[in-house]
């Protein structure tokens, strides 16, 4: 499904310091011609919380310091709990591959390997936003 | 449809953020049904105070608008904060970046309700949608409504038009842009914030600008409202008070006489023209070209000018009664 103008929210950890990736990723996306919120957060309610207040068809995580079971356990739900029911959920940075599948079961839609050629996550959300549902 | 209007409207008024939420994406995508919700919020607008932070990019309005939040909620009073960033010409897309410097005054308050906008390639330093998105806030009960303006330049005025009280914010060492500024955006400041005080040079800015003597005629009174110059710190959160403070010294000077009846006016002026242009600009665009002119357009101002004045005569012909019924 294409949409005309898709919004992403595109967060990652306050002391993470390591934000080259995330920037990359957020300028590949608003040169797609995505609206790109970038912020970084401090607990995971502050995500789902964003994503209400910027009604967002996207929530991607940088994760590179770990975390990211914990964090896509508390994710999914606070997104539910705010009725965000069709929000594209992924994550992307280092995360093992052993974690991809837990991950997709807990329900984040995809996960990214860093090294991918420019344009993959943007390709992956234009043929993806607005076609999933949180189970 | 109508029931779902209402039902929205209902929910909007009660505070919900998600509704809210997702009526302002309709307001962006130019929905009619949001035009709908949004002529039934009318009778619930009204009550909030606006205040518009402008200036140029990197002074720091963001971070200003982080130090306010805290300070009205301090107050107890509910805050809705509109950010607008610009859209790339070429992409259409945008990066927002307003809300990752207001994270720390808003993070975990739900009576702080944070929206960032493009500008999806708007003029005037603000995005389309942002003097309805006002009227979304101010509905769900907002007592402040922040308005911040992409960073500006000299044309960027818009915001005058939306805000009760326009906040200035400039930085050290701006003097020789601030020359070129002149006959600009200093001219609708309500008050002016040299941000960055913690700097050597903000002393000597700020007695620049108080040099330059900036004054607001009330144009419904013979009384001038005196544009104070405050040097603040976002940074150090020094100034913050008074800044806050002043925003409400001219909040109420206007109220004092029929200028903000006038403020009021111009706004809803305003938002009736961007409304009238924008649905024009959607008809017009559907109708194929060879509906004007025999799509030939030999002279297309001329075209345009008895197209104008058609619409303008027919207008007049129904509203006495000539055509009178649909």
């Amino acid at each position: 499904m294409s949409k005309e103008h898709i919004k992403v929210l595109l967060a990652k950890k306050k002391i993470d310091v390591h934000g080259r990736g995330t920037k990359l990723i957020a300028r590949e996306l608003r040169d797609a011609g995505m609206e790109v919120v970038y912020f970084r957060f401090g607990v995971v309610e502050e995500i789902a919380e964003a994503a209400l207040q910027e009604d967002v068809d996207v929530v991607g995580v940088s994760i590179m310091t770990s975390g990211q079971i914990q964090i896509a356990r508390e994710l999914i739900p606070a997104l539910k709990a705010r009725g965000l029911h069709e929000v594209l959920v992924i994550m992307g940075g280092i995360i093992p591959e052993v974690d991809y599948e837990p991950l997709q079961t807990l329900g984040v839609h995809r996960c990214f390997p860093p090294g991918l050629p420019g344009g993959a996550v943007a390709e992956y959300i234009k043929r993806n936003v607005g076609t999933v549902s949180l189970a | 449809m109508t029931s779902t209007a209402v039902h929205t409207t209902e929910l909007v008024v009660g505070g919900s953020v998600r509704h809210a939420s997702r009526l302002i994406t309709e307001i962006e995508n130019g929905s009619p049904a949001a035009r709908e919700v949004l002529a039934r919020l009318l009778p619930h607008c009204g009550s909030a105070q606006r205040v518009g932070i402008t200036g140029p990019p990197g002074a720091g309005k963001s971070s200003l608008t982080a130090s306010l939040i805290k300070e009205i909620r301090a107050q107890g009073r509910t805050v809705g904060v509109i950010a607008v960033d610009p859209s790339s010409p070429f992409s259409q897309g945008a990066l927002l970046g307003d809300r990752d410097r207001m994270l720390e005054a808003a993070s975990g308050d739900a009576d702080v309700f944070i929206r960032s906008l493009a500008a999806r390639g708007a003029a005037g330093g603000l995005a389309v949608a942002v003097n309805d998105v006002v009227d979304v806030m101010d509905a769900m009960g907002k007592d402040v409504v922040i308005v911040e303006t992409v960073g500006v330049g000299q044309g960027e005025l818009e915001i005058a038009k939306i805000a009760h009280t326009v906040v200035l914010v400039l930085v050290p060492g701006y003097g020789d842009a601030l020359q070129a500024m002149k006959a600009g955006v200093t001219e609708i400041a309500d008050v002016v914030a040299v941000n960055k005080g913690d700097l050597p040079e903000a002393a000597g800015a700020v007695e620049d600008l108080r040099s330059q003597d900036y004054v607001r005629r009330d144009p419904t009174a013979d009384r001038t409202w005196v544009v104070p110059v405050l040097k603040v710190s976002a940074l150090r959160r020094e100034g913050i008070r008074e800044l806050a403070g002043l925003v409400d010294d001219h909040y109420r000077f206007t109220g004092d006489s029929a200028w903000r009846s006038e403020i009021e006016r111009n706004r809803r002026h305003a938002q009736f023209l961007s409304s009238v242009t924008e649905r024009l600009r959607a008809e017009l665009a559907a109708i194929p070209p060879d509906a004007f002119d025999d799509g030939r357009f030999s002279d297309p101002h001329l075209a345009a000018d008895e197209f104008v004045t058609d619409i303008v005569r027919a207008r007049a012909h129904l509203r006495a009664g000539g055509l009178a019924t649909n």
